[in-house]
């Protein structure tokens, strides 16, 4: 089954240089420590939080998300944080390439691989990584610090193993994301 | 979700494995290559479709492979697996295949898992710098310790980060922050569960010794030698270790290698006595009770199973275990042996250094939109199915259905009638478009973005046709199941999946026929056959079951 059209207005989108579509009706805190790769969107509701950076430091990319990705309605993306030797401080975040983060999930990992699919209502824990090729099934809460390498699918709370992808999945999931973004995601 | 009394044990099988809607799987021909004893795919062996029990022979195309050498596709169980490289799931480290056995599929570094959650354990110290008042809310337990601050009378010990058990509560701690796994293991080596299963270990093996010596162990038993030494040997064709990395078989892993040896064993009848040497499994049975009866205190079977050594009953006898390793495999066609996966080695790599899937070779079939809303009972709705060829050259489809399809098996049946007669179809196909021509798949920026064939000039029922796809119509009319009418059985709420199968034939069409069909410019004959992993081949057929929707009486 074909994912359904959606259908924006241009006028809810501010559109960068390189292509990524920012609904105006997200929350974008500290922007110019957010980096979007291009072609990625972000719908409305969605909250990414820049202005969580470690203290001390000058300017520093506190966000970071590839190209191609997309973030659902009322998601959270929120830098890691953690009290080290006594002192308190976020850690940036970085977002590959081709990953898909369904509605209502909290994001607050230390990295996702590139080709990743989270699904709806997700809570990707503190400094959790996820490696190349992975899908998050909905509802699954993948606990701080966890490790899921390539070609797994987690689902359940704690996320754990439930299943492999084919080796396939990175073409899948690539042709999903572009497909999206080239012919789906079209203006009203 | 039914409340008709218990179905055939077929129909609650079916019903299990029921695939959620809507859906396109392929039917890989692995079934008609084992019915036909020739081993030659012929059109013939393919006008049989699907039937509900070859539920297990279907899949979506992602998971298909394909073998070149034997111009078909293969699925997951037609194909041969071997290991390439285990590693570990938590550190990402590659473990040495040599080094895997001793270290018993597990991570040998400082990896665990939770007893109580499956989470990865972390380490923390005992003694913390003090955490900052009301920082994060961050309790001084989820704060990982760093083997530098640690002072040299600090003890360690393992955290879990989603349900806060910790490993002093079985008093285990350490007296460094890494290499846990060496500083466990005497301990673990002194379990009296070890002890005795080093014993067996032991016992048997001597015994297999001493038969190795006058007469070789039949292969398929026993993997030629010691009685853990074949991890790919066993009654399954699969590696225990591999069924040991998917959570729940790994008892399975285990069983089928125990039964096996059994067997070759009992063949002999020359074991002497086994006389345990520790007193385990005594005394159990009243403590249990009395466990059973306190329940909050009692493991979940789920947690018991994770505990290979001991099947711990009682929550405090929980024990931490080393994460299990996962693999890398590569994969063979079984019919011809020729690889048709092969992963690169370094675990953390995502590449591979041959594929060859099936969504290379074979149109893939997708439901477009608009989607009927809703299915009724005899109400024709039409579906736009999607074909996008991956082919370099363009492709002749050609479809075909049998009027039996796989629908949901009745209640009223018994099993036996389910494998004699043809099953019912619950829904009418008309194919409009029987025969059609899908156009070449080319690199993204050669399409013409206004080469869409007009929709005047369409042939008839082609919804839609640009680049290297086209969307034809296909009626689908829902029909009750004849035995099933609607006033004699009130009682009953089945939701029925409105599924179909149809055949697929598909004729690649060469380059020289490209300019006597509809594919005007005859540039890209010359530029894309670079692709090696594209060949055209020779014409192929497949089932394939689409499922549109649950029709809700
Ligand atoms: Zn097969
Ligand atoms: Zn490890
Ligand atoms: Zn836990
Ligand atoms: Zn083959």
């Amino acid at each position: 089954m074909e994912d359904p059209p959606c259908v924006y207005d241009r006028s809810e989108y501010i559109e960068t240089d390189t292509g990524n579509k920012v609904s105006r009706y997200s929350v974008i805190c500290g922007s110019q420590n957010i980096v979007l790769g291009g072609k990625t969107v972000i719908q409305r509701d969605c909250m990414v939080r820049g202005d969580l950076r470690r203290t001390g430091a000058g300017h520093a990319v506190v966000v970071a998300i590839g190209r191609y990705c997309f973030l659902g309605e009322r998601c959270v993306v929120r830098p890691p944080c953690k009290t080290y030797k006594g002192q308190f401080n976020y850690y940036p975040m970085k977002i590959a390439d081709h990953v898909f983060i369904g509605e209502d999930s909290v994001i607050e990992a230390a990295q996702i691989g590139s080709y990743v699919h989270i699904g709806k209502n997700c809570i990707i824990g503190r400094f959790a990584i996820i490696k190349d090729c992975c899908r998050i099934l909905d509802g699954a809460v993948v606990p701080p610090n966890a490790v899921i390498p390539s070609f797994s699918v987690y689902g359940g709370n704690p996320a754990r193993l439930v299943d492999e992808l084919p080796e396939s999945i990175q073409e899948v999931y690539e042709q999903h994301s572009k497909e999206f973004f080239e012919e789906k995601f079209v203006l009203a | 979700m039914s409340l008709s009394p218990a179905p055939s044990s077929t129909a609650a099988w079916a019903e299990a494995a029921r695939i959620p809607v809507p859906f396109v799987y392929y039917q890989c021909p692995c079934r008609n290559l084992r019915a036909s004893q020739g081993d030659v795919l012929s059109f013939d062996s393919l006008t049989q479709p699907p039937q509900g029990a070859d539920i297990l022979t279907l899949f979506p195309l992602p998971r298909l492979y394909f073998c070149q050498e034997c111009a078909r596709m293969c699925c997951p169980l037609c194909v041969a697996e071997e290991i390439a490289c285990y590693y570990c799931p938590n550190c990402l480290f590659e473990v040495p295949t040599a080094s895997v056995k001793a270290e018993r599929n597990r991570c040998g570094r400082n990896c665990f898992e939770c007893p109580v959650c499956e989470n990865t354990l972390s380490v923390v110290s005992m003694v913390e710098p003090t955490p900052l008042a009301g920082a994060g809310g961050a309790g001084p337990a989820a704060i990982p310790a760093s083997p530098g601050g640690s002072s040299s009378n600090n003890t360690h010990y393992l955290t879990c980060g989603a349900c806060r058990w910790d490993s002093l509560e079985v008093g285990l701690q350490f007296e460094r922050p890494t290499g846990l796994a060496s500083q466990l293991q005497p301990h673990e080596d002194a379990r009296k569960d070890a002890i005795e299963f080093e014993n067996l270990r032991q016992h048997f093996e001597k015994f297999l010794k001493s038969k190795d010596a006058n007469g070789p162990t039949p292969a398929s038993h026993v993997g030629a030698g010691g009685l853990l030494r074949g991890l790919s040997g066993g009654g399954l064709n699969l590696p225990p270790s591999l069924l040991a990395t998917i959570p729940g078989l790994a008892s399975f892993a285990s069983m089928s290698r125990r039964s096996s040896t059994l067997r070759a064993i009992r063949a002999e009848h020359k074991l002497e006595a086994y006389s345990s040497s520790v007193d385990l499994l005594k005394a159990d049975d009243a403590d249990r009770e009395s466990a059973v009866v306190l329940s909050t205190s009692v493991t979940s079977l789920q947690q018991r199973l994770h505990q290979p050594n001991d099947h711990a009953v009682h929550k405090t006898a929980l024990y931490p275990q080393r994460i299990q390793l996962r693999t890398k495999r590569s994969k063979r066609c079984r019919k011809c042996d020729h690889i048709v996966v092969k992963p690169e080695h370094k675990a953390q790599s995502t590449r591979f250094s041959i594929k060859m899937m099936a969504s290379n070779h074979v149109p893939s079939i997708t439901l477009a939109h608009p989607f009927p809303d809703k299915l009724e009972w005899d109400v024709p709705v039409r579906v736009i199915v999607r074909f996008t060829n991956p082919l370099d050259v363009p492709i002749q489809v050609a479809l075909a259905t049998a009027q039996s399809t796989i629908g949901t098996a009745t209640a009223d049946r018994t099993s036996q009638d389910l494998q004699n007669e043809p099953e019912e179809g619950n829904c009418q196909i008309t194919l409009l478009a029987p025969n059609f021509v899908v156009d070449a798949a080319r690199d993204i920026w050669d399409y013409d973005d206004d080469a869409a064939t007009p929709a005047a000039t369409l042939p008839v029922a082609v919804h839609q046709k640009a680049r290297n796809f086209c969307c034809v119509y296909v009626q689908v009319t829902p029909k009750r199941p004849g035995s099933r009418q609607p006033s004699s059985e009130p009682a009953r709420f089945v939701v029925e999946t409105i599924k179909f199968s149809m055949l697929v034939h598909v004729q690649p069409l060469g380059h020289e026929q490209t300019s006597s069909t509809e594919v005007p410019g005859p540039e890209e004959t010359a530029g894309t056959a670079a692709k090696p992993d594209k060949k055209a081949a020779g014409p192929l057929s497949c089932w394939v079951v689409i499922g549109l929707g649950d029709l809700i009486p």
